[in-house]
């Protein structure tokens, strides 16, 4: 009984981590090319393209982190 | 693999009697209190010498460097210097703490420091922003400001007014709910993006570290070490992420309503 807890402790935290960081990456790739993209229309925003892109990339981030903490919690807490 | 020792909470220390009222001291508050002495003395000597003219030396260049930066992001998003100024202290103060406060924890050998209280034990040191409670509390005091700055740009009524809109229309009043709600959740996921972010990297580090050990040596491979490098780097970001996404924040709440 224990054992098998700990199994399906183990596969949700590895299912949680794996789709929730496949969405958030798949963002943080279509952001970055877009914005390779857009400095190669116009070079010389390059620097104001590179904060709106840090900025989208930590708000796609954030929902990938939040799968992670809901991990780390199945996992490490009990 | 079972030396692996990771905790999401901070654990109790020691207790500190104050006022008559008994604190648990958690090794994160530990940690950063010794991070603000280091902060605050490191301020103080370098603002006694500081220099307007002749040969500047490096620690004022890079002060005024970080200064610049800050200074950069908060004028962009808020529009103008004489704007941005009021929140310049605050947002360095900021950036300083994430990334003082999460780079402690990269420290080599900092983590292995234990303390032994009654029969458990437990890492005397923890980096303050791997602390669930450390970063709610940042993201509580980014947050106000946030509010503050809304409410005293455009008066309490005008501010609360943006979010309980009843007179222009269904339409409006819902998307002003919206907004609401999402002005709160702003609180969680300040929170939380530094608190993921940095403790990801921490139980990479320690997972690596585990992995990469030679058999009963403390002799390792020296993978972690970059892995050190990249959360490094890490908590740059995740400062100037905090930093500039306050700014927008601010500059959003500031804005009057358009209907």
């Amino acid at each position: 009984m224990q054992q098998s807890t700990e199994l399906y402790r183990q596969l949700a935290f590895a299912l949680v981590v794996g789709i929730g960081m496949a969405g958030g990456s798949i963002g943080i790739g279509l952001i970055g090319g877009r914005a390779v993209d857009a400095v190669g229309r116009n070079p010389q925003a390059e620097g104001k393209i590179r904060s709106f892109m840090i900025l989208a990339i930590a708000f796609a981030e954030s929902l990938a982190i939040f799968a992670l903490v809901v991990g780390f919690i199945i996992n490490f807490v009990k | 693999m079972n030396q692996i020792h990771i905790s999401i909470a901070a654990e109790p220390i020691t207790r500190l009697h104050l006022f008559g009222f008994s604190l648990v001291m958690t090794n994160s508050m530990i940690s950063f209190t010794l991070i603000c002495i280091f902060l605050c003395v490191g301020g103080i000597i370098l603002g006694s010498q500081i220099k307007s003219s002749g040969k500047l030396s490096k620690a004022q260049i890079f002060v005024e460097m970080l200064y610049q930066t800050i200074e950069d992001i908060a004028s962009d998003n808020l529009g103008s210097k004489s704007k941005a100024r009021p929140y310049i202290g605050l947002l360095l103060t900021l950036t300083l703490v994430i990334a003082v406060g999460s780079w402690f924890g990269l420290i080599p050998g900092v983590m292995d420091v234990v303390s032994k209280t009654g029969v458990e034990e437990y890492p005397l040191f923890r980096a303050p922003t791997t602390d669930i409670n450390f970063t709610a509390a940042l993201s509580v005091i980014a947050w106000t400001v946030i509010q503050a700055a809304g409410m005293s740009a455009l008066g309490v009524f005008g501010y609360i007014g943006k979010f309980l809109n009843f007179r222009s229309g269904p339409m409006n009043a819902v998307v002003g709910l919206l907004e609401l709600i999402s002005e709160f959740s702003r609180l969680i996921s300040f929170s939380f993006r530094l608190f993921g972010n940095i403790f990801a990297g921490e139980v990479l580090i320690i997972v690596l570290v585990a992995l990469t050990r030679l058999e009963d040596s403390f002799i390792g491979i020296p993978v972690p070490v970059l892995v050190i490098l990249l959360e490094t780097f890490v908590a740059m970001i995740q400062a100037y992420v905090f930093v500039s996404l306050m700014s927008v924040f601010i500059s959003t709440a500031v804005e009057p309503a358009h209907h």
